[in-house]
């Protein structure tokens, strides 16, 4: 078991988001975390990430493992490329054409070298998801990563994430059950 | 490239506008000691212009009003970094900060004129304007850092250099940009009333000085032109520079 977590709560301005909740994550599944508007999903995955902290229960995650994420926004650097986005988390750990080839598989290759200023939202997004699974992670962390793309570019970008996956643990979100049957995860509902 | 003949014809003809009248209020005025015209100020430039006189001035008060303000702008940049990074650092340098910024300049370079003596007074009187400015700058830049880009760094534990090339820096340069262009319009302009003050052989300060001596207005027009001049070169290539760091990315 990778990730576990005991009785989590969260409340953000005095308003209970979730409580109690127990789930586990194991390794090398894909799990798709689901949910109505408003229960938490980006809030849960925060907590996961180290970002927010919990107001009651605790997470379990082993000792120095390695997160990477796609967040509901892109959180590009504008000025730079997609290619110089994706240096920025590998360092020398990639090399400029080994880079530009994972790119390629899901972004047009005369927009590998523009500034991501200059892209549209849809290629932002794919940037963003060839990021987190590029970087040297345990764990990836995906808060809804289909927004804005097309059926056409989704069945591109999840046998991307599929091909690019090694035995990962991976934990998305989405409200859509056609996402999640494309990827093929395990369903966890956060109530 | 039409465009840009266009706007270089509109600034030239706006020139030319107040050039004719800057000539009409001189003959209006006629009073050579008080105001010149266009023509005299010609005249004595062209006089002045040829001669190896006039550019050891001009690379005399260059040397010491850009030593002042690179030293200013270096430090500014490294000291404005570490107080960022370090809370104490801020806030002990808080007071000197608030203190470099109301002095009055007359007030400091008579100060400075005792501690250093004249020869180099511009170099110390610029560097007491343009530190304060390019250290707040670097502060407020560092500080309009992406707090999400920042975030996104932490997840994917993104390293200290790295962080600052692609987060920092981005967020630092037009900070530092428009710092520039004010800290070096002022650095000029303090440098070379420090000049006047101090009067320091072959600086264009007390070639200033000298005209208004002599009450030779020709001669102080046209070395106020001299300033602007070099004040808006350098300001093009110090803007040049800086631009440079972000095209190069």
């Amino acid at each position: 078991m990778a990730v576990k977590i005991n009785h989590l709560k969260k409340i953000y301005n005095g308003k209970t988001i979730f409580e109690d909740v127990n789930l586990e994550f194991h390794d090398h599944r894909i799990y798709c975390l689901m949910g109505t508007s408003g229960s938490g999903k980006t809030t849960l995955l925060h907590i996961l990430l180290g970002l927010v902290r919990e107001d009651g229960g605790s997470v379990e995650r082993p000792a120095g493992m390695r997160w990477s994420a796609v967040f509901q926004e892109d959180r590009l650097s504008e000025g730079f490329s997609a290619i110089e986005n994706i240096r920025m988390v590998t360092g020398k750990g990639m090399s400029k054409s080994e880079i530009e080839g994972k790119l390629a598989a899901i972004l047009p290759l005369e927009s590998l070298d523009k500034p991501v200023k200059d892209l549209s939202g849809g290629m932002k997004r794919r940037v963003a998801i060839c990021r987190a699974m590029l970087a040297k992670s345990d764990v990836i962390i995906m808060d809804e990563p289909f927004t804005g793309l097309d059926m056409a570019t989704k069945q591109k970008v999840v046998a991307f994430i599929l091909e690019n996956l090694k035995g990962r643990l991976l934990i998305l979100s989405t409200h859509h059950m056609s996402e999640v049957k494309l990827i093929q995860g395990d369903i966890v509902y956060l109530k | 490239m039409e465009k840009r003949w266009k706007k270089l014809i509109k600034r030239g003809i706006v020139i030319l506008f107040w050039i004719i009248v800057w000539y009409i209020a001189a003959r209006i005025i006629n009073k050579k000691i008080i105001f010149v015209g266009p023509a005299d100020v010609a005249r004595s430039l062209a006089s002045q212009v040829f001669t190896k006189t006039f550019w050891i001035t001009i690379g005399y008060s260059m040397s010491r009003i850009g030593l002042g303000f690179m030293t200013a702008f270096i430090l500014g940049v490294i000291i404005g970094m570490l107080a960022y990074r370090y809370k104490i650092i801020k806030d002990l340098l808080e007071p000197v900060i608030v203190l470099m910024k109301s002095i009055p300049v007359a007030s400091f370079v008579i100060l400075a004129l005792i501690w250093i003596g004249s020869a180099n007074l511009a170099v110390l009187v610029g560097f007491s304007i343009v530190f304060p400015l390019i250290y707040v700058n670097t502060i407020a830049g560092l500080d309009n850092a992406d707090r999400k880009l920042l975030e996104m760094a932490q997840v994917f534990k993104v390293g200290g250099w790295r962080q600052f090339k692609y987060i920092y820096e981005p967020a630092l340069l037009p900070f530092l940009m428009s710092g520039c262009k004010t800290a070096l319009g002022m650095c000029w302009k303090s440098g070379i009333a420090a000049e006047v003050i101090g009067v320091p052989a072959r600086s264009i300060g007390e070639r200033l000085y000298m005209a208004k001596i002599y009450l030779n207005t020709a001669d102080l027009f046209a070395w106020t032109i001299v300033i602007i001049v070099l004040s808006a070169l350098t300001e093009k290539l110090l803007i040049y520079l800086l631009s440079q760091i972000s095209i190069g990315r």
